[in-house]
């Protein structure tokens, strides 16, 4: 059977659940945005629903408190196949009553691990290359262009360390943007007006940065392979320092 | 008159010849009203062409300097151009670039202006400007001035998150002859300052939790690497007493560049130890995390670390005795001395075994790097390696040009690593 949902990881909660209640059938998930409809599979629309969502991230939370977290990450790769790999690595776990994921031996654990690592570094390179431009002193802009769906994830670290400040964040690939102020931070999609409204432009701190980042060049020790492998060239583009 | 910019170039450029590369570490929270915490982990915000994480904002406050330390660029009698810092406008420096996600906080150091306490109380002035004039609560890491008064490393101690104090070169030999105006007691005083007040500091806490923390990072210091004949043992010796006595956090190695000409020093031409450098992290890595002493590592009859093999499978090359070790019974210590066995994979081991008894697939499958690991284990009494452990073609099957990296985010125990099922 096909359960087909809504896009969102509450829509795949509650498609897991349903899946649970389902005993000898082959269970298969599907976003709505993906979907063409197949020849052989029966297919099912799940109804998003908050509160049995809930149950499955409480019980996933029995498990480790960290789980839910992490599988949740794991789904935002969007991976061909992860949302089978999610749904059997939660099998697997309500089965032996325990974390699942020590189990590197098992194939979808494997995956899932793999998948919520591959988010784990782009959350990783959220926090270190955001890099804000100046609007006003309490206006700050910075884009995006992440490789994961990683806005969600990166949201609340941002507003912890300046939450003082008005701040946006955009993926400039999603069309979605952080926003954030000292009463809390939220998720929203952008208008196009919004996404082509351009970056506060250069002043003598952001020349000074630039000029403090050429200095500390060590012609010794010189290594561009290296610092490639650390700041890749597609993730400079928004890059103060490499301008 | 210098400008804010020109000086940020001067004093950047003095200190970046520190090449430790000191990320965070501490988990202060920000307040309400202010802006900043330093986040666990540290985090790397960019990386320069030499391939170094630059996390912090490292920079001088003053690279004027009555001392003359030969291994030193900022010594008096070196010809450079010299710049100082207004509290104000270094604070400022800071707030902007924390704002804007360029860094995530200070390295503050100076040459001595004048003496020691002077020179201190600007640090201070500066640092608690950021702390309450700009509410800025990110990660501030400080180096103390050998000769510092007890007083000022106690304010000091209460504004930052961590405070240093540089040993720089290895043995008091070496002091005399290169830096013979520090004395080994203005540098080790300061130490014990540090680890009494912390202490007092934690006692205080026990009895009122509002009590503010004291260098809640802890301290750390940096040794010098190829500028004199010291030993690697006699690093290690050194390293292994801080730890132990100091309750020191970390010890930086940095591999020497040549910047002026001494008699005792190494001619301008020698090549910069960057491979023994790499090779001091990795022992020292093994006697915080893995449980080894010095003694284990090295001895007088064989005082320097091998070049060719990292530390711990040149340890297990002479101590074959102990190989190979069966993965299924192995405790957590001795798992953990296997090479091609780190931290996260003995955990994984010791969590995978519970499940069912592990065979050589199931070791590959957690991720064991079984191009070194499989010369010392058996599993499910099956030896994997294609020579069995003798000492001679081991060294040369294990040696391998080695593809090392400036140590930095990566290699510490951070965020990532609890994550990928290291504390699973
Ligand atoms: S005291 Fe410090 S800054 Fe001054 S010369 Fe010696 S090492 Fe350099």
């Amino acid at each position: 059977m096909l359960l087909l949902y809504d896009n969102t990881y509450t829509g795949f909660l509650s498609a897991v659940f349903k899946a649970f209640g389902q005993t000898k059938e082959e269970i298969a998930f599907v976003k709505e945005k993906n979907f063409v409809p197949p020849v052989l599979f029966e297919v099912q629309q799940v109804a998003t629903n908050e509160q049995q969502a809930k149950r499955v991230a409480n019980g996933l939370q029995k498990l480790h408190p960290q789980l839910p977290k992490i599988l949740y990450k794991a789904w935002l790769s969007e991976r061909t196949g992860i949302d089978q790999a999610i749904y059997q690595t939660m099998r697997l776990g309500f089965k032996i009553k325990n974390n699942p994921l020590s189990l590197l031996q098992n194939d979808w654990v494997k995956q899932t691990m793999l998948a919520q690592k591959k988010v784990s570094l782009a959350v990783e390179r959220g926090y270190q290359f955001v890099r804000f431009t100046k609007f006003t002193d309490s206006f700050y802009i910075a884009d995006l262009e992440p490789e994961y769906n990683i806005l969600p994830l990166i949201g609340q670290h941002f507003h912890a360390r300046f939450a003082e400040a008005n701040f946006i964040i955009r993926d400039k690939i999603r069309k979605t943007a952080i926003i954030s102020n000292k009463n809390g931070w939220q998720l929203v999609e952008l208008l196009p007006e919004q996404i082509n409204l351009p970056l506060a432009g250069t002043d003598e701190y952001t020349r000074m940065w630039q000029n403090y980042f050429k200095v500390l060049a060590n012609p010794q020790r010189h290594n561009t392979k290296l610092q490639q492998k650390f700041v890749p060239l597609k993730h400079r583009k928004y890059l103060t320092e490499f301008k | 008159m210098l400008t804010t910019a020109e000086k940020l170039n001067i004093l950047g450029e003095a200190a970046k010849y520190d090449a430790s590369c000191s990320s965070s570490g501490s988990g202060r929270q920000g307040k309400p009203g202010g802006f900043g915490n330093a986040h666990m982990a540290g985090i790397c915000h960019t990386w320069t062409d030499d391939g170094r994480c630059l996390s912090l904002l490292k920079v001088l406050y003053s690279n004027v300097c009555i001392f003359d330390c030969a291994y030193c660029v900022n010594r008096t009698s070196n010809d450079v151009l010299r710049a100082t810092f207004e509290p104000d406008e270094l604070a400022q420096i800071v707030v902007e670039f924390y704002k804007r996600n360029y860094i995530e906080g200070l390295f503050l150091s100076s040459g001595i202006i004048k003496n020691p306490d002077y020179t201190m109380e600007q640090l201070t002035k500066t640092v608690s400007l950021l702390r309450n004039k700009y509410n800025y609560y990110g990660y501030i890491h400080v180096k103390v001035v050998p000769g510092t008064s007890k007083k000022l490393i106690e304010a000091m101690g209460l504004l930052a998150d961590r405070i240093s104090v540089n040993i720089e070169l290895p043995s008091k030999n070496s002091l005399a002859l290169l830096a013979p105006q520090k004395k080994p007691k203005n540098i080790t005083l300061p130490m014990q300052q540090i680890k009494l007040a912390k202490l007092d500091n934690a006692e205080a806490r026990k009895k009122y939790k509002k009590a503010p923390l004291f260098a809640p990072a802890g301290q750390s210091t940096q040794i010098i690497i190829g500028a004199t004949p010291d030993s690697d043992l006699a690093i290690l010796r050194l390293s292994e007493g801080l730890y132990n006595g100091y309750n020191m956090k970390r010890v930086y190695y940095s591999a020497y560049l040549p910047v002026g000409k001494h008699p005792a020093l190494p001619s301008p031409e020698t090549r910069v130890p960057l491979l023994r450098e790499h090779r001091l992290y990795q022992a020292d890595w093994l006697l915080r995390f893995y449980g080894f002493q010095a003694a284990e590592l090295l001895n007088d009859e064989k005082p320097s670390l091998d070049l060719e093999l990292d530390p711990k499978c040149n340890w297990a090359l002479n101590n074959l005795d102990l190989f190979p070790v069966e993965v299924n019974t192995a405790d957590y210590q001795l798992l953990l001395r296997i090479p091609g066995i780190g931290v996260q994979s003995a955990q994984r081991i010791i969590a995978a075994r519970k499940e069912k008894r592990l065979n050589l697939e199931d070791l590959k499958k957690l991720g064991i790097v079984m191009k070194r690991a499989q010369y010392f284990v058996t599993a499910a009494g099956k030896f994997g390696g294609r020579l069995r452990p003798k000492s001679h073609n081991l060294h040369t099957a294990l040696a391998q040009p080695t593809d090392y990296v400036q140590l930095s985010l990566f290699d510490l125990p951070t965020a990532n690593s609890f994550l990928n099922a290291g504390n699973f």
